[in-house]
């Protein structure tokens, strides 16, 4: 398929948080690759992990979390090799990033312009007329009318729809190569949500961007990522095309998140096709983890390597042991 | 903003009735008693003072007077009371201009440093002295510092603003700020220091401060744009509203190191029942206090543009 | 971390109140600050009748000796054994800070309840009075108020109290508008349920928790204003021994050397207020799981 190195290449990358309390994983030994003008999608539950797993990529987790183990390949360096000065040149510049609440991802003291300014003075070089400049294209390339008069707001006199776009706004004017979205669309209304999902479609096209998105959203990376992961308690537990994951899902949690979707806007809910919570992930389970709040679990869940994900189908992989070897098991 | 205009009502009424309730005859107290003077003399002073009308006016009279700048006189010794109560406010306010600017940089620093590093052992020390620090009388602590610079080292002097025949000296006049300076500081800062990194922590730890690391901006950038901002908005918020405590604190100091400011000329009205002086006193220290609130008020709704564009309050 | 959709529940504060206790006394500050409360309420209570009052007789022999075998910490100016003369003050200094403050918040309860639940202009005239009076120094107030008059052990009490309800009005007024909000007291009200019936059954019983730890603190600050006060020489009346008035001549005990007369009843305070602080704040933190932190 391609014969290019992927932009971003995660191997068994551990993560976790390490209080008096005790440890828990919240990414236990996930791997995946991005080429360059791809998205690729991560759903899951609250607690799944995938939060974790965005801030490890960015070098971002804080005490009492760490990254405990893998790699994290991004076009040819590894990153878990940088300093936090190294960082700096990688986050925003090469890396950007947009968050779940778009008001707080805005300084409340100050306004956006002067915002979009200090970043792009800080990558670029640039002098305070043209950072200014720059950033009113860049607001005026994610459709926001009058750039002029957003830059001299502050994000609490905004629309969530609105702090959103400028949020992509200044991630996409310092020319990442990649782009992470933490539950981008999580906090917006449907209207602001589909506007949203357009934008990102375009600037996919225009700029040839590679996204990570993370969402329990599955409308969205249903629209938008060419690959899903599902994650379950810090792992992935199925990993296809986003036609085949979402159209013939193979691992009874993903049925479980297709089944609630409606109700999926509102996390975590009690789920009509899936009784239970996520396990904490501090406890250690053999087995399949998935197994307690599944229905259609045998003795054979239990077995050590019940968890571990096993080739369905060329680049589908499931880590499911009724999905061995027959199409359909359920 | 406008909250100002009632609380200048309430004081001045309350320094009002501090001399109407007051024991003791006050035409009486002028001559030093009722048998020094004849019942005629007595109706005409009275009536030159005002006080056979009923208390609103007199109340109204002793308003304007003091808006007019007669403040009477001293019951002690027949000085000009507004000429007594000014100066010790300059005097005051010196004190209170140090120990206000050491008590925020050292509550910035310390929070910063505590904040910066939560539960890790300089963390714990500093929140342990801030907590021994609230928990410490301004007198005491004063006595102790006394007793260990001026009494046993000798390295500070203990009392007054300056050595009798060296006035002027810079030197000798900081010297003499060191003790109640450190004394107020050490006394008031610990409620701050705990704020500073309390809100430090929030900071740190919110989602725009996030985005903002997610953005490879510098180091400095982030403290200075972003941390340092948002995290004092509260800090200045307590600052005016603890404002009070502060000039309560002064005053004790002030008496115990014999500074001679207004909190020592209050307590010297309140000991020797100098009426007019005391009334005088509570009013500009009151005035004084709502000025300070005002200047918080107003630093913060500079800093926080949602009050500053009316969409807050 | 994923966001903590966590429900925060607010259960009546007794039940609040006792199922914070075992929490509280896994709260390493809160419970040392207990203990150490405990055994100087303990002394003071009954140390002074435990050991006599020998000790306590002025005896010109020994004004002024260092602490020594035979008087722990020293003896003061009239040669009184200090530890019992700290004993002594303590069972003042305590009982006042306590007293003072349990009437604060019973004002401060009234007035805080009677501005909450009225509404309108006599809501409007009670917070400007509150507002007003927290702008002036509450030292002023008390110092003013104590020059008026000859001093008793009543009148510092009732001076203290009525220097310190404004916290507790503040915080009952606030409570009372979150509580009359919240639909099981609107249904109350639908019910037909009186304004007494819904201050005794319902507010109180919510507000407990707070209240609390606004009465914790405020006990320690009362016992500070009191040392103050008496150190002026306008607290508790000379003839009473309180740890404000141990220090009443601590400037000339300074000057003439004798450190001791200074330091120990200082420290005593020093440390009692410390320990109601660090209650106050494990109550905090063990009522309201907001301020949870991880001591």
């Amino acid at each position: 398929m391609n014969t290019h190195p992927p932009l971003l290449s995660v191997s068994n990358l551990k993560s976790g948080y390490f209080t008096r309390h005790g440890t828990i994983s919240a990414v236990d030994g996930v791997s995946f690759d991005l080429h360059r003008g791809h998205m690729v999608g991560i759903v899951g539950e609250s607690g799944s992990g995938k939060s974790t797993l965005a801030l490890s990529l960015l070098g971002l987790l804080e005490r009492p979390g760490r990254v405990v183990e893998g790699e994290i390949r991004f076009a040819g360096k590894n990153l878990r090799a940088l300093n936090e000065k190294e960082w700096r040149a990688v986050r925003g510049r090469r890396i950007g990033m947009i968050f779940q609440s778009p008001e707080s991802s805005f300084n409340p003291l100050a306004t956006l312009g002067q915002q979009m300014c200090e970043a792009l003075m800080t990558h670029q070089g640039l002098s305070q007329a043209s950072a200014r400049e720059k950033a009113e294209r860049a607001l005026a390339m994610v459709g926001m009318p009058q750039p002029k008069e957003i830059l001299k707001s502050h994000a609490f006199e905004l629309s969530g729809g609105m702090c959103q776009r400028a949020a992509l706004g200044l991630a996409l004017s310092l020319n990442p190569a990649l782009l992470l979205a933490d539950e981008p669309t999580a906090s917006l209304d449907v209207l602001a949500r589909e506007e949203m999902i357009g934008l990102f479609k375009e600037m996919k096209k225009r700029l040839n961007l590679s996204m990570v998105i993370i969402s329990h959203d599955l409308g969205l990376i249903g629209k938008l990522a060419e690959r899903t992961l599902v994650m379950y308690a810090g792992k992935i537990v199925e990993a296809g095309p986003t036609w085949q994951v979402l159209g013939t899902p193979r691992h009874p949690y993903t049925r479980g998140l297709l089944a609630c979707q409606p109700c999926l806007d509102l996390e975590p809910q009690p789920i009509p096709a899936m009784t239970g919570v996520p396990p904490s992930l501090g406890k250690q389970v053999t087995g399949c983890r998935f197994a307690p709040r599944c229905r259609w679990a045998g003795s054979r869940c239990m077995s050590d390597d019940a968890f571990q994900l096993r080739p369905v189908l060329a680049n589908h992989h499931v880590a499911c042991v009724k999905s061995e070897g027959r199409d359909d098991v359920f | 903003m406008l909250g100002i205009i009632p609380q200048l009502m309430l004081l001045s009424i309350l320094a009002f009735l501090i001399m109407k309730v007051a024991p003791g005859d006050p035409v009486a107290s002028l001559v030093g008693g009722r048998e020094f003077m004849t019942e005629a003399d007595y109706q005409r002073v009275s009536r030159n003072l005002g006080l056979d009308r009923p208390v609103l006016v007199q109340y109204g009279i002793w308003f304007e007077n003091i808006l007019n700048g007669d403040w009477g006189r001293s019951i002690a010794d027949g000085r000009e009371i507004r000429g007594i109560v000014l100066e010790g406010l300059r005097v005051t306010l010196v004190l209170v201009g140090f120990s206000w600017l050491t008590i925020t940089l050292l509550a910035i620093g310390a929070g910063y440093w505590a904040g910066t590093r939560a539960h890790s052992w300089p963390d714990y020390v500093i929140s342990t002295l801030a907590l021994v620090s609230f928990a410490t009388p301004a007198f005491w602590l004063g006595l102790i510092l006394i007793l260990i610079f001026s009494v046993r080292l000798e390295w500070l002097p203990s009392a007054g603003q300056s050595t009798l025949g060296r006035e002027g000296g810079l030197a000798d006049q900081a010297a003499h700020l060191v003790l109640p300076v450190m004394t107020i500081v050490l006394t008031h800062v610990g409620p701050c220091i705990r704020l500073v990194r309390g809100s430090v922590r929030d900071v740190l730890s919110a989602d725009f401060f996030r985005a903002a690391r997610a953005r490879g901006l510098a180091r400095t950038t982030l403290i200075l744009r972003y941390l340092l901002p948002n995290a004092l908005t509260p800090f200045i918020t307590w600052a005016g509203f603890s404002f009070p405590l502060l000039v309560g604190g002064i005053f004790i100091v002030e008496w115990v190191f014999g500074w001679p400011g207004i909190g020592r000329l209050f307590l010297q009205a309140a000991i020797s029942r100098n009426y007019p002086l005391l009334m005088a006193v509570v009013l500009v220290t009151g005035v004084l206090v709502i000025i300070g609130n005002l200047v918080a008020d107003l630093l913060v709704a500079w800093l926080n543009p949602k009050l500053r564009r009316g969409h807050g309050r | 971390m994923e966001d903590d959709v966590r429900m925060v529940v607010r259960l009546p504060g007794v039940i609040q109140l006792i199922r914070a206790m075992p929490l509280f006394f896994r709260h390493r500050l809160a419970r040392a600050g207990f203990w150490v409360l405990a055994v100087i309420a303990v002394l003071s209570l009954f140390g002074p009748l435990w050991f006599g009052n020998d000790a306590l007789t002025p005896d010109a022999s020994r004004i002024y000796s260092p602490p020594s075998a035979g008087h722990l910490l020293g003896t003061d100016q009239l040669g009184r054994d200090l530890f019992l003369r700290i004993l002594e003050g303590g069972r003042v200094s305590l009982l006042t800070g306590l007293a003072a403050t349990l009437l604060a918040t019973f004002f401060g309860c009234l007035y805080g309840i009677a501005s909450g639940m009225a509404r309108g202009w006599l809501d409007r005239i009670l917070m400007g009075f509150l507002d007003a009076l927290i702008s002036i120094p509450v030292i002023l107030l008390v110092i003013v108020s104590q020059a008026f008059g000859e001093s008793s052990l009543l009148k510092v009490t009732l001076v203290i109290a009525l220097a310190s309800w404004m916290g507790t009005a503040r915080m009952m007024r606030t409570e009372c508008r979150t509580l009359m909000e919240a639909d099981f007291i609107k249904a109350a009200i639908a019910g037909g349920a009186s304004s007494i019936r819904l201050v005794f059954r319902h507010l109180l019983p919510n507000a407990l928790a707070p209240l609390v730890v606004v009465v914790t603190v405020g006990v320690g600050q009362a016992i500070l204003l009191e040392s103050t006060l008496s150190f002026l020489n306008l607290g508790v009346p000379a003839t009473v021994a309180s740890w404000g008035n141990l220090l009443g001549n601590g400037m000339s005990s300074v000057l003439s050397g004798a450190w001791w007369v200074v330091l120990f009843p200082g420290l005593s305070i020093v440390l009692t207020v410390l320990a109601i602080n660090l209650i106050g704040d494990g109550l905090r933190d063990t009522i309201d799981p907001k301020h949870r932190s991880q001591y």
